[in-house]
Protein backbone atom coordinates (compact mmCIF):
# COMPACT_ATOMS: atom_id res chain seq x y z
CA UNK A 1 0.00 0.00 0.00
CA UNK A 2 2.76 2.50 0.81
CA UNK A 3 4.73 1.11 -2.24
CA UNK A 4 1.81 2.57 -4.46
CA UNK A 5 1.24 5.65 -2.34
CA UNK A 6 4.91 6.64 -3.17
CA UNK A 7 4.48 5.95 -6.38
CA UNK A 8 1.55 7.11 -7.13
CA UNK A 9 3.01 10.91 -5.14
CA UNK A 10 5.75 10.34 -7.18
CA UNK A 11 4.47 9.45 -10.90
CA UNK A 12 4.98 6.55 -12.95
CA UNK A 13 4.20 4.95 -16.19
CA UNK A 14 3.27 1.96 -18.21
CA UNK A 15 5.69 0.83 -20.99
CA UNK A 16 5.49 -1.27 -23.90
CA UNK A 17 8.77 -2.55 -24.57
CA UNK A 18 9.28 -4.26 -27.99
CA UNK A 19 11.90 -5.32 -30.65
CA UNK A 20 15.08 -6.83 -30.22
CA UNK A 21 17.19 -7.89 -27.31
CA UNK A 22 14.50 -6.64 -24.95
CA UNK A 23 15.64 -9.22 -21.93
CA UNK A 24 18.81 -6.57 -22.39
CA UNK A 25 17.16 -3.74 -21.84
CA UNK A 26 15.38 -5.05 -18.56
CA UNK A 27 19.30 -6.39 -17.79
CA UNK A 28 20.36 -2.55 -18.17
CA UNK A 29 17.35 -1.14 -16.55
CA UNK A 30 18.48 -2.83 -13.20
CA UNK A 31 22.09 -2.04 -13.36
CA UNK A 32 21.19 1.34 -13.56
CA UNK A 33 19.61 0.51 -10.78
CA UNK A 34 15.69 1.57 -12.19
CA UNK A 35 13.01 -0.53 -10.42
CA UNK A 36 10.79 -2.00 -12.45
CA UNK A 37 7.65 -4.03 -11.52
CA UNK A 38 4.59 -6.01 -12.23
CA UNK A 39 6.57 -7.21 -15.95
CA UNK A 40 4.47 -9.88 -17.84
CA UNK A 41 5.37 -11.21 -21.42
CA UNK A 42 2.19 -10.90 -23.55
CA UNK A 43 3.10 -12.06 -27.27
CA UNK A 44 5.96 -10.78 -28.33
CA UNK A 45 6.50 -7.92 -25.90
CA UNK A 46 6.73 -6.95 -22.50
CA UNK A 47 4.86 -4.86 -20.26
CA UNK A 48 6.20 -3.19 -17.45
CA UNK A 49 5.99 -0.24 -14.92
CA UNK A 50 8.55 2.27 -14.29
CA UNK A 51 8.86 5.51 -11.92
CA UNK A 52 9.14 9.00 -13.50
CA UNK A 53 12.36 9.06 -13.27
CA UNK A 54 13.73 5.87 -14.64
CA UNK A 55 11.36 6.68 -17.12
CA UNK A 56 13.95 9.57 -18.67
CA UNK A 57 16.68 7.39 -18.89
CA UNK A 58 15.18 4.48 -21.12
CA UNK A 59 15.62 6.16 -24.44
CA UNK A 60 19.60 5.87 -24.03
CA UNK A 61 19.19 2.00 -22.63
CA UNK A 62 17.02 1.49 -25.46
CA UNK A 63 19.61 2.87 -28.27
CA UNK A 64 21.70 0.60 -26.79
CA UNK A 65 20.05 -2.27 -27.23
CA UNK A 66 17.84 -1.62 -30.37
CA UNK A 67 14.60 -2.37 -28.69
CA UNK A 68 11.86 0.13 -28.74
CA UNK A 69 9.35 1.36 -26.26
CA UNK A 70 6.08 3.27 -26.00
CA UNK A 71 4.29 4.85 -22.71
CA UNK A 72 0.97 3.68 -22.73
CA UNK A 73 -0.08 5.06 -20.04
CA UNK A 74 1.25 7.91 -16.96
CA UNK A 75 -0.12 7.86 -13.62
CA UNK A 76 0.41 9.82 -10.40
CA UNK A 77 0.05 13.41 -9.03
CA UNK A 78 3.06 14.87 -11.19
CA UNK A 79 1.02 14.50 -14.29
CA UNK A 80 -2.32 15.26 -12.75
CA UNK A 81 -0.82 18.64 -12.19
CA UNK A 82 -0.17 18.81 -15.99
CA UNK A 83 -2.78 17.54 -17.22
CA UNK A 84 -4.82 20.28 -14.99
CA UNK A 85 -2.73 23.29 -15.20
CA UNK A 86 -4.77 25.19 -17.33
CA UNK A 87 -7.37 24.72 -15.27
CA UNK A 88 -6.51 27.23 -12.51
CA UNK A 89 -10.05 27.94 -11.50
CA UNK A 90 -10.30 24.33 -10.41
CA UNK A 91 -7.25 24.72 -8.23
CA UNK A 92 -8.23 28.05 -6.91
CA UNK A 93 -11.46 26.49 -5.63
CA UNK A 94 -10.38 23.88 -4.33
CA UNK A 95 -8.16 25.73 -2.55
CA UNK A 96 -10.68 28.05 -1.39
CA UNK A 97 -12.96 25.43 -0.36
CA UNK A 98 -10.50 23.91 1.83
CA UNK A 99 -9.91 27.10 3.17
CA UNK A 100 -13.44 27.43 4.03
CA UNK A 101 -13.39 24.14 5.67
CA UNK A 102 -10.84 24.87 8.02
CA UNK A 103 -12.11 27.94 8.97
CA UNK A 104 -15.61 26.58 9.87
CA UNK A 105 -13.76 23.19 11.66
CA UNK A 106 -13.03 26.51 14.00
CA UNK A 107 -16.39 26.74 15.33
CA UNK A 108 -19.21 24.96 16.60
CA UNK A 109 -22.46 24.54 14.53
CA UNK A 110 -24.60 21.78 15.97
CA UNK A 111 -25.40 21.70 20.03
CA UNK A 112 -26.72 18.74 21.07
CA UNK A 113 -28.70 17.89 24.55
CA UNK A 114 -29.56 14.63 26.28
CA UNK A 115 -31.01 13.08 29.00
CA UNK A 116 -33.07 15.62 30.44
CA UNK A 117 -36.52 14.73 31.30
CA UNK A 118 -37.12 17.38 33.87
CA UNK A 119 -36.20 20.32 31.73
CA UNK A 120 -36.71 20.39 27.60
CA UNK A 121 -34.16 20.54 25.64
CA UNK A 122 -35.14 24.07 24.46
CA UNK A 123 -34.88 25.11 27.81
CA UNK A 124 -30.77 23.47 27.98
CA UNK A 125 -30.24 24.96 24.55
CA UNK A 126 -31.47 28.55 25.42
CA UNK A 127 -29.35 28.05 28.52
CA UNK A 128 -26.46 27.38 26.66
CA UNK A 129 -27.14 30.68 24.49
CA UNK A 130 -27.24 33.14 27.43
CA UNK A 131 -23.79 31.25 28.49
CA UNK A 132 -22.61 32.08 25.53
CA UNK A 133 -22.70 28.97 23.43
CA UNK A 134 -24.82 28.12 20.30
CA UNK A 135 -24.52 27.50 16.86
CA UNK A 136 -21.44 29.79 15.86
CA UNK A 137 -19.47 29.92 18.93
CA UNK A 138 -15.59 29.98 18.08
CA UNK A 139 -14.61 26.68 19.28
CA UNK A 140 -11.60 28.71 21.16
CA UNK A 141 -14.30 30.78 23.02
CA UNK A 142 -15.59 28.20 25.90
CA UNK A 143 -14.29 25.11 27.41
CA UNK A 144 -16.07 22.34 28.30
CA UNK A 145 -15.46 21.77 31.84
CA UNK A 146 -16.30 25.53 32.70
CA UNK A 147 -19.43 24.78 31.26
CA UNK A 148 -19.93 21.68 32.96
CA UNK A 149 -19.03 23.54 36.31
CA UNK A 150 -21.71 26.28 35.70
CA UNK A 151 -24.61 23.92 34.64
CA UNK A 152 -24.02 21.71 37.84
CA UNK A 153 -23.66 25.18 39.75
CA UNK A 154 -27.31 26.79 37.78
CA UNK A 155 -29.38 23.30 37.59
CA UNK A 156 -29.74 21.89 41.36
CA UNK A 157 -31.57 18.79 39.47
CA UNK A 158 -28.95 17.78 37.71
CA UNK A 159 -26.36 15.76 39.44
CA UNK A 160 -24.02 14.78 36.32
CA UNK A 161 -23.37 16.55 33.29
CA UNK A 162 -20.84 15.72 30.27
CA UNK A 163 -19.88 18.32 27.76
CA UNK A 164 -18.02 16.90 25.12
CA UNK A 165 -17.01 18.39 21.47
CA UNK A 166 -15.99 16.42 18.58
CA UNK A 167 -15.57 18.04 15.46
CA UNK A 168 -17.92 20.58 15.04
CA UNK A 169 -20.88 18.94 17.47
CA UNK A 170 -20.91 19.91 20.96
CA UNK A 171 -22.71 17.14 22.68
CA UNK A 172 -23.95 17.86 26.16
CA UNK A 173 -25.20 14.84 28.32
CA UNK A 174 -27.22 15.50 31.81
CA UNK A 175 -28.55 12.88 34.07
CA UNK A 176 -30.96 14.46 36.92
CA UNK A 177 -31.64 13.57 40.60
CA UNK A 178 -35.06 12.92 41.50
CA UNK A 179 -37.10 16.10 41.17
CA UNK A 180 -38.68 17.89 44.41
CA UNK A 181 -42.00 16.28 43.83
CA UNK A 182 -40.40 13.13 43.63
CA UNK A 183 -38.02 13.48 46.65
CA UNK A 184 -41.92 14.83 48.56
CA UNK A 185 -43.26 11.82 47.53
CA UNK A 186 -40.39 10.00 49.05
CA UNK A 187 -40.94 11.78 52.05
CA UNK A 188 -44.43 11.14 52.14
CA UNK A 189 -44.25 7.54 51.45
CA UNK A 190 -42.28 7.48 55.42
CA UNK A 191 -45.09 9.76 56.80
CA UNK A 192 -48.34 9.02 58.21
CA UNK A 193 -51.03 9.44 55.68
CA UNK A 194 -54.60 8.70 54.85
CA UNK A 195 -55.90 6.86 51.44
CA UNK A 196 -58.54 9.51 50.67
CA UNK A 197 -61.42 8.89 47.46
CA UNK A 198 -60.44 10.86 44.68
CA UNK A 199 -63.78 10.80 43.09
CA UNK A 200 -67.24 9.85 43.69
CA UNK A 201 -68.77 6.49 43.41
CA UNK A 202 -69.84 3.00 45.13
CA UNK A 203 -67.48 1.33 47.00
CA UNK A 204 -66.74 -2.05 45.16
CA UNK A 205 -63.93 -3.45 46.89
CA UNK A 206 -61.57 -2.48 50.00
CA UNK A 207 -58.15 -4.41 50.63
CA UNK A 208 -56.32 -2.56 53.59
CA UNK A 209 -53.19 -3.35 54.23
CA UNK A 210 -52.31 -0.96 56.60
CA UNK A 211 -54.27 1.50 58.74
CA UNK A 212 -58.02 1.16 59.25
CA UNK A 213 -61.04 0.86 56.71
CA UNK A 214 -63.65 3.69 57.20
CA UNK A 215 -65.47 2.69 54.41
CA UNK A 216 -66.99 -0.65 53.70
CA UNK A 217 -68.34 -2.50 50.02
CA UNK A 218 -71.93 -0.46 49.28
CA UNK A 219 -70.61 2.59 50.83
CA UNK A 220 -70.94 5.66 48.40
CA UNK A 221 -67.90 8.11 48.61
CA UNK A 222 -67.25 11.58 47.31
CA UNK A 223 -63.93 13.60 46.92
CA UNK A 224 -62.17 13.83 49.67
CA UNK A 225 -64.06 11.04 52.13
CA UNK A 226 -61.62 9.18 53.88
CA UNK A 227 -61.52 5.44 52.56
CA UNK A 228 -58.84 3.80 55.00
CA UNK A 229 -57.37 6.06 58.18
CA UNK A 230 -53.87 6.57 59.11
CA UNK A 231 -54.78 6.73 62.93
CA UNK A 232 -55.51 3.29 63.96
CA UNK A 233 -56.96 3.31 67.20
CA UNK A 234 -55.76 0.81 70.50
CA UNK A 235 -59.16 -0.01 72.30
CA UNK A 236 -58.63 -1.31 76.22
CA UNK A 237 -60.66 -4.04 77.63
CA UNK A 238 -63.73 -1.52 78.05
CA UNK A 239 -63.82 -0.28 74.81
CA UNK A 240 -62.29 2.99 75.47
CA UNK A 241 -59.48 3.97 72.98
CA UNK A 242 -56.12 3.99 74.75
CA UNK A 243 -53.96 4.82 72.14
CA UNK A 244 -53.86 6.20 68.55
CA UNK A 245 -50.69 5.13 66.39
CA UNK A 246 -50.42 6.92 62.60
CA UNK A 247 -49.15 4.72 60.02
CA UNK A 248 -49.06 5.13 56.55
CA UNK A 249 -52.44 3.87 54.88
CA UNK A 250 -52.20 1.48 52.81
CA UNK A 251 -54.66 -0.43 50.04
CA UNK A 252 -56.46 -0.95 47.69
CA UNK A 253 -60.00 0.26 46.98
CA UNK A 254 -61.82 0.34 43.87
CA UNK A 255 -65.27 2.05 42.91
CA UNK A 256 -67.67 2.06 40.53
CA UNK A 257 -68.62 5.22 39.64
CA UNK A 258 -70.27 6.72 35.98
CA UNK A 259 -69.15 8.70 32.77
CA UNK A 260 -71.07 10.83 30.92
CA UNK A 261 -70.06 9.94 27.18
CA UNK A 262 -71.36 12.71 24.75
CA UNK A 263 -70.13 12.72 20.64
CA UNK A 264 -71.13 14.47 18.09
CA UNK A 265 -69.83 14.73 14.41
CA UNK A 266 -71.63 16.32 11.43
CA UNK A 267 -72.35 13.62 8.66
CA UNK A 268 -70.73 15.84 5.57
CA UNK A 269 -67.28 15.85 5.76
CA UNK A 270 -64.01 16.49 3.33
CA UNK A 271 -61.80 13.14 2.13
CA UNK A 272 -58.61 13.38 0.31
CA UNK A 273 -57.61 11.61 -2.30
CA UNK A 274 -53.95 11.09 -3.21
CA UNK A 275 -53.69 10.97 -6.62
CA UNK A 276 -49.77 10.29 -5.97
CA UNK A 277 -48.40 12.71 -7.76
CA UNK A 278 -45.61 14.43 -5.88
CA UNK A 279 -43.68 18.06 -5.95
CA UNK A 280 -40.23 18.39 -4.22
CA UNK A 281 -38.64 21.97 -3.87
CA UNK A 282 -35.64 22.38 -2.06
CA UNK A 283 -34.72 25.72 0.55
CA UNK A 284 -31.51 25.82 2.45
CA UNK A 285 -31.42 27.25 5.90
CA UNK A 286 -28.20 28.84 6.53
CA UNK A 287 -26.90 30.17 9.89
CA UNK A 288 -30.55 31.42 10.15
CA UNK A 289 -31.07 33.32 6.73
CA UNK A 290 -33.48 30.74 4.21
CA UNK A 291 -32.17 30.64 0.87
CA UNK A 292 -35.12 29.55 -1.38
CA UNK A 293 -34.13 27.34 -4.43
CA UNK A 294 -35.31 28.27 -8.03
CA UNK A 295 -38.90 26.37 -8.45
CA UNK A 296 -41.98 26.09 -10.94
CA UNK A 297 -44.98 27.77 -9.76
CA UNK A 298 -47.00 24.40 -8.35
CA UNK A 299 -49.32 23.36 -11.05
CA UNK A 300 -51.82 21.56 -7.94
CA UNK A 301 -54.86 23.21 -7.37
CA UNK A 302 -54.92 21.33 -3.98
CA UNK A 303 -52.02 19.49 -2.22
CA UNK A 304 -50.69 18.63 1.05
CA UNK A 305 -47.03 19.79 2.24
CA UNK A 306 -44.82 18.09 4.52
CA UNK A 307 -41.32 19.62 4.93
CA UNK A 308 -38.34 17.71 6.04
CA UNK A 309 -35.43 19.18 7.76
CA UNK A 310 -31.98 17.64 7.13
CA UNK A 311 -28.46 18.92 8.75
CA UNK A 312 -25.62 18.85 6.75
CA UNK A 313 -22.54 17.18 8.10
CA UNK A 314 -19.68 15.19 6.51
CA UNK A 315 -18.84 12.35 8.91
CA UNK A 316 -20.49 11.59 12.17
CA UNK A 317 -18.91 14.82 13.66
CA UNK A 318 -18.59 17.80 11.45
CA UNK A 319 -21.44 19.37 11.06
CA UNK A 320 -22.14 22.49 8.69
CA UNK A 321 -24.23 25.57 9.71
CA UNK A 322 -26.28 24.43 6.58
CA UNK A 323 -29.48 22.53 6.65
CA UNK A 324 -31.82 21.60 3.79
CA UNK A 325 -35.12 21.64 3.64
CA UNK A 326 -37.05 18.78 1.27
CA UNK A 327 -40.43 20.41 0.76
CA UNK A 328 -42.91 17.35 -0.73
CA UNK A 329 -46.24 18.46 -1.87
CA UNK A 330 -48.78 15.79 -2.28
CA UNK A 331 -51.74 16.32 -4.87
CA UNK A 332 -54.43 14.92 -3.51
CA UNK A 333 -58.23 15.73 -4.62
CA UNK A 334 -60.79 16.81 -1.94
CA UNK A 335 -64.07 15.61 -2.51
CA UNK A 336 -66.93 16.35 -0.21
CA UNK A 337 -68.39 13.24 0.96
CA UNK A 338 -71.63 12.06 3.50
CA UNK A 339 -71.83 9.19 5.90
CA UNK A 340 -74.56 7.37 5.39
CA UNK A 341 -76.95 6.59 8.59
CA UNK A 342 -75.12 3.21 9.08
CA UNK A 343 -71.60 4.05 8.15
CA UNK A 344 -72.59 7.48 10.81
CA UNK A 345 -73.04 4.61 13.46
CA UNK A 346 -70.40 2.58 12.57
CA UNK A 347 -68.05 5.86 12.84
CA UNK A 348 -69.75 7.03 15.89
CA UNK A 349 -68.84 3.18 17.57
CA UNK A 350 -65.55 3.70 16.24
CA UNK A 351 -64.77 6.88 18.23
CA UNK A 352 -66.69 5.00 21.09
CA UNK A 353 -64.26 2.24 21.36
CA UNK A 354 -61.33 4.27 20.80
CA UNK A 355 -62.69 5.94 24.00
CA UNK A 356 -63.12 3.01 26.13
CA UNK A 357 -59.60 1.65 25.05
CA UNK A 358 -57.81 5.06 26.55
CA UNK A 359 -60.02 4.07 30.01
CA UNK A 360 -58.82 0.40 29.91
CA UNK A 361 -55.42 0.89 29.13
CA UNK A 362 -55.59 3.23 32.81
CA UNK A 363 -56.81 -0.12 34.19
CA UNK A 364 -60.11 0.47 34.58
CA UNK A 365 -62.84 -1.86 33.87
CA UNK A 366 -65.62 -1.12 31.65
CA UNK A 367 -68.94 -2.60 33.17
CA UNK A 368 -71.97 -1.11 31.64
CA UNK A 369 -71.82 0.85 28.22
CA UNK A 370 -75.62 2.78 27.71
CA UNK A 371 -74.45 4.91 25.18
CA UNK A 372 -76.91 5.72 22.24
CA UNK A 373 -76.36 6.76 18.75
CA UNK A 374 -78.56 8.49 17.06
CA UNK A 375 -78.27 9.74 13.58
CA UNK A 376 -80.38 12.29 11.48
CA UNK A 377 -80.11 14.34 8.59
CA UNK A 378 -77.14 17.22 9.24
CA UNK A 379 -75.33 14.87 12.57
CA UNK A 380 -74.57 11.75 14.69
CA UNK A 381 -74.81 12.13 18.05
CA UNK A 382 -73.60 9.05 20.82
CA UNK A 383 -74.76 10.22 24.17
CA UNK A 384 -75.04 8.14 27.44
CA UNK A 385 -73.60 6.40 30.68
CA UNK A 386 -70.69 4.06 30.98
CA UNK A 387 -70.03 2.19 34.16
CA UNK A 388 -66.84 2.10 35.19
CA UNK A 389 -65.11 0.53 38.22
CA UNK A 390 -61.63 1.73 38.59
CA UNK A 391 -59.22 2.19 41.80
CA UNK A 392 -60.15 5.45 43.57
CA UNK A 393 -57.71 6.48 46.33
CA UNK A 394 -55.05 9.27 46.48
CA UNK A 395 -52.58 9.97 49.33
CA UNK A 396 -53.12 12.46 52.14
CA UNK A 397 -50.54 13.39 54.89
CA UNK A 398 -52.17 13.78 58.14
CA UNK A 399 -51.04 16.85 59.77
CA UNK A 400 -48.66 16.34 62.53
CA UNK A 401 -50.64 17.35 65.93
CA UNK A 402 -49.57 20.37 68.58
CA UNK A 403 -51.86 18.80 71.38
CA UNK A 404 -49.99 16.69 74.06
CA UNK A 405 -53.24 15.28 75.32
CA UNK A 406 -53.42 11.95 73.41
CA UNK A 407 -50.35 9.83 73.18
CA UNK A 408 -50.30 9.73 69.48
CA UNK A 409 -46.99 6.93 68.14
CA UNK A 410 -45.46 6.93 64.95
CA UNK A 411 -44.87 3.55 64.48
CA UNK A 412 -43.71 1.67 60.48
CA UNK A 413 -46.98 0.71 58.93
CA UNK A 414 -48.60 -2.75 59.92
CA UNK A 415 -51.75 -4.38 58.64
CA UNK A 416 -54.98 -3.66 60.09
CA UNK A 417 -57.10 -7.12 60.41
CA UNK B 1 25.46 -4.99 -1.51
CA UNK B 2 26.54 -9.03 -2.36
CA UNK B 3 29.13 -9.86 -4.72
CA UNK B 4 27.66 -10.69 -8.52
CA UNK B 5 30.61 -13.59 -8.41
CA UNK B 6 28.58 -15.22 -4.48
CA UNK B 7 25.68 -17.95 -5.71
CA UNK B 8 21.89 -15.91 -5.39
CA UNK B 9 20.24 -16.63 -2.59
CA UNK B 10 16.46 -17.91 -3.68
CA UNK B 11 13.27 -17.89 -0.90
CA UNK B 12 10.19 -20.02 -1.91
CA UNK B 13 7.00 -19.14 -0.39
CA UNK B 14 4.89 -22.07 -1.37
CA UNK B 15 4.22 -22.44 -4.53
CA UNK B 16 3.07 -19.36 -5.39
CA UNK B 17 6.12 -16.84 -4.94
CA UNK B 18 9.74 -16.53 -5.07
CA UNK B 19 12.74 -14.40 -4.00
CA UNK B 20 15.73 -14.31 -5.47
CA UNK B 21 18.72 -12.05 -4.55
CA UNK B 22 22.03 -11.77 -6.33
CA UNK B 23 20.43 -13.16 -9.56
CA UNK B 24 22.55 -12.27 -12.10
CA UNK B 25 21.14 -11.21 -15.48
CA UNK B 26 17.62 -11.69 -17.18
CA UNK B 27 17.69 -14.62 -19.82
CA UNK B 28 14.69 -15.76 -21.10
CA UNK B 29 10.94 -14.19 -19.62
CA UNK B 30 7.59 -15.74 -21.01
CA UNK B 31 4.62 -16.49 -18.79
CA UNK B 32 5.27 -19.95 -18.39
CA UNK B 33 9.25 -20.12 -17.94
CA UNK B 34 11.64 -17.86 -16.89
CA UNK B 35 15.42 -18.33 -17.57
CA UNK B 36 18.21 -16.58 -15.11
CA UNK B 37 21.59 -16.46 -15.54
CA UNK B 38 23.12 -16.86 -12.16
CA UNK B 39 26.96 -17.65 -11.30
CA UNK B 40 27.64 -20.97 -12.29
CA UNK B 41 24.74 -21.70 -13.41
CA UNK B 42 21.07 -21.10 -14.87
CA UNK B 43 18.05 -20.84 -13.22
CA UNK B 44 15.27 -22.29 -14.56
CA UNK B 45 11.18 -21.70 -13.04
CA UNK B 46 8.78 -23.19 -15.00
CA UNK B 47 4.97 -22.42 -14.21
CA UNK B 48 1.85 -20.98 -15.23
CA UNK B 49 0.92 -17.07 -15.20
CA UNK B 50 4.30 -16.32 -14.33
CA UNK B 51 4.92 -12.58 -13.38
CA UNK B 52 8.28 -10.49 -11.91
CA UNK B 53 6.54 -8.45 -9.35
CA UNK B 54 9.55 -5.82 -8.90
CA UNK B 55 12.88 -5.96 -10.37
CA UNK B 56 16.06 -4.16 -9.16
CA UNK B 57 19.68 -4.79 -9.96
CA UNK B 58 20.02 -6.54 -6.47
CA UNK B 59 16.74 -8.73 -6.08
CA UNK B 60 13.74 -9.37 -7.88
CA UNK B 61 10.59 -11.33 -7.41
CA UNK B 62 8.85 -13.79 -8.88
CA UNK B 63 4.94 -15.00 -8.72
CA UNK B 64 2.42 -17.51 -10.42
CA UNK B 65 2.07 -20.85 -10.51
CA UNK B 66 5.39 -22.10 -10.02
CA UNK B 67 6.16 -25.88 -11.16
CA UNK B 68 9.13 -26.75 -11.12
CA UNK B 69 12.28 -25.51 -10.26
CA UNK B 70 15.74 -26.67 -11.69
CA UNK B 71 19.07 -26.18 -12.56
Amino acid sequence: MLFSLFHFLSGYCRIVLSGMNQERFLNLCAAKQILLWNIKREGKHYIFYISRGGYKELQEISEKTGSTFRCIQKKGIPYLFCRYKKRKCFALALLFCTAIFIVMSCFIWQVQVTGSYGHSEEELLDYLEKKGVHSGTKISGFSCARLEEQIRKDFEDIAWVSCERKGTLLRVRVKETLDKRDQKEGEMQESPCNLIASKKGRIASILVRSGSAKVKKGDKVKPGDVLISGIVEIKDDEGEIAEETLVRAQGDVYAISKIKYEDCFPLIYYKKNYTGKTEKSYRFLINGYTIKMPERKTAYAEYDEQSREILLHIGPQFYLPVSLFVITKAQCQISKESYSVSQAKKEARKRLFLFLKEYERKGVVILKNNVRIDSDKNECTARGIIKIKERVGKVQEIPSTLDGEKDIKQEPAVLNR
Amino acid sequence: MLERKSPFVCSVNGAKEISIENYGSLGDFSDKKIVLNCYKCKMIIEGEGLLIEYFTDVDMKITGHIHSIHF
